[in-house]
């Protein structure tokens, strides 16, 4: 056996027809010479879709999980979605909806007919729902073909952070191992809808995982959240922020804009494989714009230690300053 | 199908900022200043943007109309030594270009009565010289009377630009006089002379012929601020007359003029021609 690698998910394009505010778009995500953009910042008014694109890439990338579409395309059956992907050297097209006449799939796709509703698909997806189904953990009962990977090769993930972020607090109940280790998809949920929430997660390392704990706390700390640590109070079962004047308080107590922050790095320091897609959707939720900074290079720090395209959606130019006009694509009435 | 790519990287941001309001392209960073100062009421509805420079806005206001923009992108810039009928040509009906009736709009600024009211604001009071707003009105003359070598000498310049480089379709263009430039009538033709390539008896004649037209304005305020340029005049009111600093002046003559009603020109432009036109 080799040494596991993982494929590399480049999004290319979504294409976009008659769902909520957008009439009929394709929005690139690669540069003049044709190579994915490694960051790309959505701007547009409020109301212009910026949410609505994050989630039909989301929405699509849960039929390739399961072979069926995620409850936003779901609702909208008039409509028309395809996310183009680059998988290492393969071009794939993800779809939901009537294709319309103009529509070009690549070759291997795979999708949702809304007229009958016929599952379609080519063998490429067959070989990538079967490597996502072993790394999920529920192997399939046939031999991995081996026609486009060697069997060491490991699909990524699509981590998305929806606008709603932030922490609450937990009680004892809540605290859980995460059920999988891997997931091809994972949406941010807050801890009342999500038993795996970030809390949970601080506490149950602590108690289960001292060693990677130590880890976690160590990132947590090096954040530089202008001199706060953070650790474990075990007899209240909370994670605590300490701050640099020596008060305390529990986690869920920071700062929305801290928390906006820590959710964020945290998240994708869990979640992220080399080679993943990350959706992050207003970005700046509650940021000072000196935090705003503050995020955008740690995010691309990270990009240094696991590649990774980043999709996000913003009101806030620091973000275009930061990644760059090339990088951004506007959303615009016209 | 449309489809959302790269765009040049000044539309990108100033799309980005935009949102779904109304783009109104000005030329200089003053022009902005004015405009959101007087229509800060509109700015959920309309955003002026500073280009740079009259050659940048040409070409943002082209591209963001070849992008689609049709209803939602307009300049407004200096008259400059552009004729009446040029001027009139930007009001037609779907223009997106619309140039200044008057030479920049600094000009709006200088109105007797409101500038007359900044400067009492001055210490000591100036209501020893200029004891009303028709002094101040005649001291404004005088000082444009003052510009008008200088003013000559760069409409000199704005018709060579346009034959010859205009028709050449060189870039080199021939740069105004600096604001604050001497306007002694001997140091203008001497370093005219220089600028159109030619001698000085030449460039005296050619200044001279554009001096009479100029003085063909000058007969009242308001043809005056047609021909001479604000900026200028805003210069030499803070030199010779308020001498605290031009930018806080510029800063009190805007709210001033604002406060004394916006003028009837640029209102024109504003509400009834782009918003009306952008709301139908």
């Amino acid at each position: 056996m080799g040494a596991k690698i993982f494929m590399k998910l480049e999004l290319r394009s979504v294409r976009i027809k008659n769902i909520g505010p957008i009439d009929d778009i394709k929005v690139d995500f690669y540069d003049a010479k044709s190579k994915t953009l490694p960051v790309c910042v959505i701007g547009g008014a409020n109301g212009s879709g910026k949410t609505t694109v994050l989630e039909i890439i989301f929405s699509l990338a849960e039929i390739l999980h399961s072979g069926k579409a995620g409850a936003f395309l779901k609702s909208k059956p008039d409509g028309y979605a395809q996310a183009d992907w680059l998988i290492d050297e393969y071009d794939f097209s993800i779809f939901f909806g009537t294709l319309p006449d103009d529509a070009e799939l690549k070759k291997e796709h795979c999708g949702i007919q809304v007229e009958g509703i016929t599952f379609v698909s080519t063998p490429l997806y067959a070989d990538l729902h079967q490597r996502i189904e072993n790394q999920q953990g529920n192997p399939l009962p046939w031999r991995l073909s081996e026609t486009y990977w060697s069997a060491n090769n490991l699909v990524p993930s699509l981590i998305y952070l929806p606008h709603s972020r932030s922490l609450e607090p937990v009680s004892g109940q809540q605290i859980h191992k995460e059920d999988a280790d891997y997931s091809f998809i994972h949406r941010f949920q807050t801890v009342r809808q999500f038993p795996g929430s970030l809390t949970s997660y601080l506490i149950y390392l602590d108690y289960a995982e001292p060693e990677q704990f130590s880890d976690v706390q160590q990132f947590l700390n090096g954040l530089d959240f202008d001199g706060k640590t953070f650790h474990i109070d075990r007899k209240k079962l909370d994670v605590i922020v300490k701050t640099a004047n020596g008060h305390e308080h529990p986690l869920h107590e920071l700062s929305s804009g801290e928390q906006n922050l820590l959710i964020i790095f945290t998240e994708l320091r869990r979640k992220l494989l080399p080679g993943s897609v990350a959706l992050i959707d207003e970005i700046e939720n509650s940021l000072h714009p000196a935090y705003q900074h503050r995020l955008a290079q740690g995010l691309r720090k990270l990009q240094g230690e696991a590649p990774y395209q980043l999709i996000v959606t913003t009101h806030a130019p620091a973000f275009v300053e930061i990644f760059g006009e090339e990088n951004t694509r506007i959303l615009t009435p016209f | 199908m449309r489809t959302i790519s790269s765009l040049p990287p000044e539309l990108t941001r100033l799309l980005f900022d935009a949102g779904t309001r109304i783009i109104v392209l000005v030329e200089g960073d003053d022009d902005r200043y004015v405009l959101r100062e007087w229509f800060g009421e509109l700015l959920s509805e309309v955003e002026f943007y500073d280009c740079g420079g009259i050659s940048n806005l040409n070409k943002w206001l082209e591209d963001l109309l070849s992008y689609g923009a049709l209803k939602r992108a307009y300049s407004i810039t200096d008259r400059d030594f552009r004729d009446e009928t040029e001027v009139n040509n930007s009001y037609e009906e779907g223009s997106h270009r619309f140039i200044l009736r008057r030479y920049a709009l600094e000009n709006y600024l200088l109105s007797p009565r409101p500038l007359w009211e900044v400067l009492t604001l001055r210490h000591p009071p100036i209501t020893a010289d200029l004891p009303d707003e028709q002094a101040m009105e005649t001291r404004l003359l005088e000082i444009c009377r003052m510009l008008k070598s200088v003013t000559a000498a760069n409409l000199a310049y704005f018709d060579e630009n346009r034959t010859q480089y205009q028709s050449s379709r060189q870039t080199a263009r021939l740069e105004y006089f600096s604001i604050g430039h001497h306007h002694d009538r001997h140091i203008v033709i001497k370093q005219a002379a220089k600028q159109l390539k030619c001698d000085e008896e030449d460039c005296e004649k050619r200044i001279a012929e554009r001096e009479e037209i100029i003085e063909g304005y000058l007969t009242n305020l308001n043809s005056a601020h047609q021909v001479i340029d604000g900026k200028r005049i805003l210069h030499w009111v803070n030199n010779d007359l308020f001498i605290t600093g031009r930018d806080y002046l510029f800063r009190l003559l805007t709210d001033r003029a604002k406060l004394r009603g916006l003028p009837d020109d640029i209102v024109i432009i504003v509400q009834d021609r782009i918003l009306g036109s952008a709301r139908t």
